[in-house]
């Protein structure tokens, strides 16, 4: 009898955890390992920053363990929570201006007991939420119910974000936005329709950036005949960032032996540069095997999505995957000077306590939709 | 497959896709242009200082130190700190940028005054820009002042930085007060900059803060400039009445200009092509539609920008300056002389001089060169480069104060001179150290260093220690030389500017004792003094021709070949073939070589060259070492000799070129010439004595077979030369010597060259010299001009004891 009860308990259990998405979180976690070591590395000689390695890895593993019971809740009060989850970060995003502290001549962070906290960064898993949730019965829906809406709920913190100005972060926003409406459904003509018009807007609105993102988005385009006054000037993030890259070679320069990282020419290098870190220090090889593993994370995703039988669940895992990729898209982009300089941290690899948030938040509701896969979206008529 | 999966399918192929693009330009990247960016990165990182190595010293025969290096100190400014840290230079730059401002753009602030600012303006008129920065709306500080970024950021710099330099108590730096202004004010506040920050500060009296500030910095310079002094040739550093106060003020507004006249062609030059036409057609059309900046908004910040750049190289404010009040005023009070700096620098010191006060013209010039890097296997001269030279340095030998603060300074220094680089290589230009450059230039060492954003050494790669240039000595007697100098001068004299050489040698090393040449300078033929100073004793410069001091050779030619034998037409004085004059004095008496030697009879010597063709006289000079051909031609080391050769003119004859027409001899060689008619073994010449510890011998001399009775004749009659002969007036007839005069007409006859050479004692000859007066004026002989000219320095060694013993005029008869 003992034993019999033995085997139920081990099997509700197994039960449990079943679906549990563990080799995504196994994925994450090792890249966020993989992170705390070259954070360590970019901040190995300053004084100022030595403890964000240790603290990367402490809130690694706290927010994992944190995170997790999320993934628990009940899809009906998770489903009731989107709308509430998305206004609070549209409305904290909002707040931003009047209560935001100015770091670096941009006001992004909110000061709390001591911390900083971006709502950019929690907005971001919000914002894959409540798509989520709008889109879940619009693949058959017209325009305006399908893409009209969700360019909506994408615009307003895009727009609040520009304001910061965080440009990288809203950037990262309209990606998002496009593949989970090309997974819910929408024709492929007009979400390319959306994205040149978009490309197009970006255009337009370029005499109304800032004076240093003009400068530096021109530095950018010629950025093969950048001057020796632009590489310290407007253009010194790409330069640097270039340098450390084009530097590493095939094998990088070792662990904790790259010139430009240690000797401070790499601005931000434990956040938003973190990739530099990473090429110059291990080179072509490890610069590829890091795309290739964080690739693969984000594909197991889509793979896993596909499984997935509800279309909440499905959108919501590729929703997480679409915010994974199109960071590590616009992070290394920038790395590497594909892309026009942004600050714009590598969920889970760079330090940041708030892009950590949004990260695990992010797992939480993917580990959320993978656990869903065998219920039926009956439950979902009722909402 | 169901739509949903084909259609995350897709998006996990778009990821794939992303992810290939991705790797495939980290490829390009880190593998095709690796090489590019690793040389970038080393641009990065790497700053190559040469550390100075010392030349060595050059020396007379008798160990007397010709020129030497020293270390001295000199005041440099790099401007940029002046101008980010020195209160008067911080408003004079805000004042200009204000007006800069209003030029470009309606939205600055009114101009401060008619009149620009500027450092060595009355101090009422700072004061009143101070006030003017007090009275500035603060808003226009804030980031909703509408002023672009870059435009703001510099006002905000120069704002924050005056304000704050009042009281540094309250906020460490001029940022973290800015950064407390943005905190307190989300919103551009109202009231004027001196109440804003006034309150920030917690200052009741910002205004007179600031106006005592601005004057104790203004008191600092000009406490510089009165210690400075007149001792410093300071461009427009002293006013008309010679006051040398306010003498810095004035130079650095001359700095400033000099400094903004190069900022604005550097901007005009990449305006015509040199800048955007490199920029891409699509940045350009970026640029022009962003419209980011208003063109001459955008031309401002390019030329703060390159004025910026311009300013961090360091500007020699005045050398050599007094160690112990400069230096300490300076290094001590960093922070009232922000921007100033003391450096290092190695100068070429000659303690012994010419009796005009400079340097030995044979010595030669040194001058800042490109760095000299001789390979680590590669010998240098004579003797193996020693291992781990530690040579002490030049700083530690002029400074002996065992203060402890006195020694951190003096590291501070060395740190400071090793980093900049300044003491680069410094090459001979000209004469001996030109000649000698290969030994006495050291090796520059070199200290390859890792530094990192803030510029601060983090790894030292290389560093390889200076080796000192090796010392020379030399065979030259400096006394001697002053002696001749003298002679040539006081001779030249009579002459108006007169141009001559001597050169005394031993007849039996070849070392050459003395050597002098007048002018100073060397001119071309208009007058215009040339950049190098030509050793006319040893190069010919002026027309060159001998004349008759060849003629002993040709005599002995005519002696060994027996052309002297048989009937040679009487000198009546009249020109011998209707073309060669003869002015001798033999009218009537015999014509025998020994009779024509003496009295240098052209008429003779014309028909003993037709007698002895070309050939002969070629053979006759060549014997002697006076004509040799490039093939066997060698010079002696550390001396730019000419080689003796025929002036390419076909219109001299064979009977010409007996008599010394058509060829060019350097004084030098001639002198080697007669040591061989002196001695039958004609010598090398040698400069070099010897290079550091090492003795280079004299190369044996050549032994020239002559025949003793030919000899003999020879120098018998040239013995009757000061005493019957041309040199009979010369006054070297009190000496027992042996000379033949020349006197060669050039300038179309209009002047002579007037040569004398010979040696003494005669009998037993220890010394051969030769002496020549170029183109002095037509009547003035050689026995005239050089011969007296001699005789001035046989005088002078007698009456100067030292001399007397070295060189023993008399004796062996």
């Amino acid at each position: 009898m003992v034993r019999l009860e033995v085997v139920s308990r081990l099997d509700r259990l197994r039960g449990f955890f079943a679906g549990f998405p563990f080799v995504e979180w196994g994925l994450a976690l090792a890249i966020g390992a993989i992170g705390v070591v070259f954070i360590h590395s970019a901040t190995l000689d300053d004084e100022n920053f030595a403890g964000q390695a240790p603290r990367h890895a402490a809130a690694l593993v706290a927010l994992a363990l944190l995170m997790a019971p999320v993934a628990y809740l009940p899809r009906a009060r998770l489903l009731r929570a989107a709308w509430l989850v998305y206004c609070g970060a549209v409305v904290m995003l909002a707040l931003v201006p009047v209560f935001g502290v100015t770091i670096n001549g941009a006001k992004r962070w909110f000061r709390v007991a001591g911390t900083s906290i971006q709502p950019t960064e929690l907005l971001k898993p919000a914002l894959i939420l409540v798509l989520a949730r709008w889109l879940r019965f619009r693949s058959k829906a017209g325009f305006v119910e399908s893409v009209g809406v969700p360019l909506a709920l994408t615009v307003v913190p895009f727009l609040l974000m520009v304001r910061q100005p965080d440009l990288g972060s809203a950037l990262s926003l309209l990606p998002v936005l496009l593949a989970m409406c090309w997974v819910s459904g929408a024709r492929a003509r007009t979400l390319i329709a959306i994205a040149v018009l978009g490309v197009l807007c970006l255009v337009a609105v370029f005499p109304a950036l800032h004076g240093y993102q003009k400068e530096r988005i021109l530095v950018w385009l010629a950025q093969s005949e950048m001057s020796q006054v632009q590489r310290s000037g407007a253009g010194y993030h790409l330069w640097q960032s270039l340098v450390a890259v084009g530097s590493g070679g095939l094998t990088g320069s070792g662990l904790f032996e790259g010139l430009q990282n240690r000797f401070d020419f790499l601005p931000y290098r434990s956040t938003d540069f973190l990739f530099a870190v990473v090429a110059e220090e291990t080179g072509l090889v490890g610069g590829l095997t890091m795309i290739a593993v964080y690739l693969g994370f984000c594909i197991l995703m889509l793979r896993r999505a596909a499984r997935i039988r509800d279309r909440f669940g499905r959108l919501l895992a590729a929703g997480v995957a679409a915010y994974f990729a199109t960071h590590l898209f616009i992070h290394v982009g920038v790395c590497t000077g594909l892309l026009a300089p942004t600050g714009l941290p590598l969920p889970l690899l760079s330090y940041g306590r708030s892009s950590l948030i949004g990260a695990w938040a992010a797992l939480a509701l993917f580990a959320h939709a993978s656990l869903q896969r065998e219920r039926n979206l009956s439950g979902d008529m009722f909402l | 497959m169901s739509r949903a999966r084909l259609r995350l399918a897709v998006l996990s192929f778009a990821v794939a896709g992303g992810g290939i693009v991705l790797g495939a330009r980290l490829f390009e990247l880190q593998v095709s242009e690796a090489a590019v960016w690793s040389a970038a990165r080393g641009d990065n990182l790497r700053r190559r200082h040469w550390l100075p190595a010392l030349r060595g010293t050059i020396e007379d025969g008798y160990g007397v130190v010709l020129a030497t290096d020293e270390s001295l100190f000199v005041l440099q400014l790099t401007y940029r700190g002046l101008r980010r840290r020195h209160m008067s230079a911080s408003l004079l730059h805000l004042d200009r940028f204000l007006r800069d401002l209003a030029a470009v753009t309606d939205q600055s602030p009114d101009p401060l005054a008619a009149v620009p600012l500027a450092f060595a303006g009355p101090p009422a008129r700072a004061h009143a820009a101070a006030d003017a920065l007090l009275a500035m709306p603060v808003r226009w500080l804030h980031r909703g002042s509408g002023l672009a970024k870059r435009l703001r950021s510099v006002l905000r710099f120069y704002a924050f930085s005056i304000v704050h330099a009042v009281d540094a108590g309250r906020h460490p730096s001029a940022s973290s007060l800015a950064v407390a202004f943005d905190a307190a004010h989300v919103d551009p506040p109202p009231g004027s900059v001196g109440q804003c920050l006034g309150d920030l500060m917690a200052q009741n009296s910002l205004r007179e803060a600031l106006h005592a500030h601005l004057s104790a910095g203004l008191a600092d310079l000009d406490r510089l400039a009165a210690l400075l002094g007149n001792e410093l040739a300071l461009p427009r550093s002293t006013t008309e009445t010679g006051e040398p106060r306010g003498g810095l003020r004035q130079w650095l507004d001359a700095l400033d200009g000099r400094l903004r006249v190069r900022a604005r062609a550097r901007v005009a030059a990449r305006g015509n092509g040199d800048g955007d036409a490199r920029s891409g057609a699509l940045m350009r059309l970026a640029r022009s539609y962003g419209g980011s900046l208003s063109e001459a908004a955008n031309d401002l910040v390019v030329r703060l920008d390159e004025r910026f750049a311009l300013e961090k190289a360091p500007f020699r404010v005045a050398g050599p300056v007094p160690f112990d009040t400069v230096v300490a005023l300076v290094v001590g009070r960093s922070e009232h002389y922000p921007g100033f700096s003391v450096g290092e620098e190695v100068r070429r010191r000659h303690p012994r001089t010419e009796p005009s006060g400079m340097p030995y013209r044979w010595l030669g010039a040194v001058r800042a060169g490109a760095a000299l890097q001789r390979r680590d296997d590669e010998p240098r001269f004579l003797i193996p480069a020693p291992e781990g030279l530690d040579e002490p340095s030049a700083l530690e030998r002029r400074v002996h104060i065992d203060d402890h603060e006195w020694q951190l300074w003096k590291q501070q220094l060395e740190e400071r001179a090793r980093r900049s680089g300044q003491l680069a290589a410094r090459r001979g230009f000209d004469g001996l150290e030109r000649e000698l450059d290969s030994v006495l230039t050291g090796r520059l060492g070199i200290r390859e260093v890792l530094r990192d954003r803030g510029g601060n050494e983090r790894e030292v790669v290389r560093h390889v220690d200076a080796q000192r240039g090796q010392d020379v000595r030399l065979t030259i007697d400096a006394r001697l030389t002053d002696a001749m100098l003298k002679a040539l001068a006081e001779q030249g004299a009579e002459y108006g500017e007169a141009k001559a050489s001597m050169v005394l040698l031993d007849v039996h090393t070849g070392d050459v004792r003395g050597m002098a040449w007048i002018p100073e300078r060397t001119t071309n033929e208009r007058g215009i003094s040339l950049q190098f100073r030509i050793n006319t004793s040893a190069r010919s410069w002026y027309t060159p021709y001998p004349g008759s001091v060849i003629k002993p050779f040709m005599a002995y030619e005519g002696l060994v070949t027996g052309a002297v034998s048989g009937d040679f037409k009487e000198c009546t004085g009249s020109r011998y073939r209707g073309v060669l004059g003869c002015g001798c004095r033999w009218k009537g008496q015999t014509p025998s070589v020994a009779n024509a030697l003496t009295f240098s009879c052209n008429t003779y010597f014309a028909q003993l060259g037709e007698r002895l063709q070309e050939a002969g006289v070629r053979r006759a000079l060549t014997r002697f070492g006076l004509l040799a051909t490039s093939a066997d031609y060698e010079r002696p080391f550390g001396l730019r000799i000419e080689r003796p050769s025929a002036v390419p003119k076909s219109r001299w004859s064979t009977m010409h070129r007996a008599i010394g027409y058509g060829w060019r001899i350097a004084p030098l060689w001639l002198a080697c010439g007669y040591s061989g008619l002196a001695t039958g073994r004609r010598p090398f010449p040698r400069l070099v004595q010897g290079v550091d510890d090492h003795d280079i011998a004299p190369r044996p001399p050549t032994d020239l077979g002559l025949d003793a009775a030919h000899a003999a004749t020879i120098r018998a009659a040239m013995a009757r030369v000061p005493k019957v002969g041309t040199a009979r007036k010369s006054g070297l007839s009190r000496w027992p010597i042996c000379v033949k005069t020349g006197t060669a007409e050039v300038n179309y006859g209009n002047a002579n060259n007037a040569w004398i050479a010979g040696w003494l004692p005669a009998r037993a000859p220890r010394f051969a010299f030769c002496c020549v007066f170029w183109q002095v004026p037509k009547g003035v002989h050689g026995g005239a001009a050089s011969g007296r000219a001699v005789a001035r320095v046989f005088e002078r060694i007698e009456a100067d004891p030292v001399l007397a013993a070295r060189y023993p005029l008399r004796g062996g008869d």
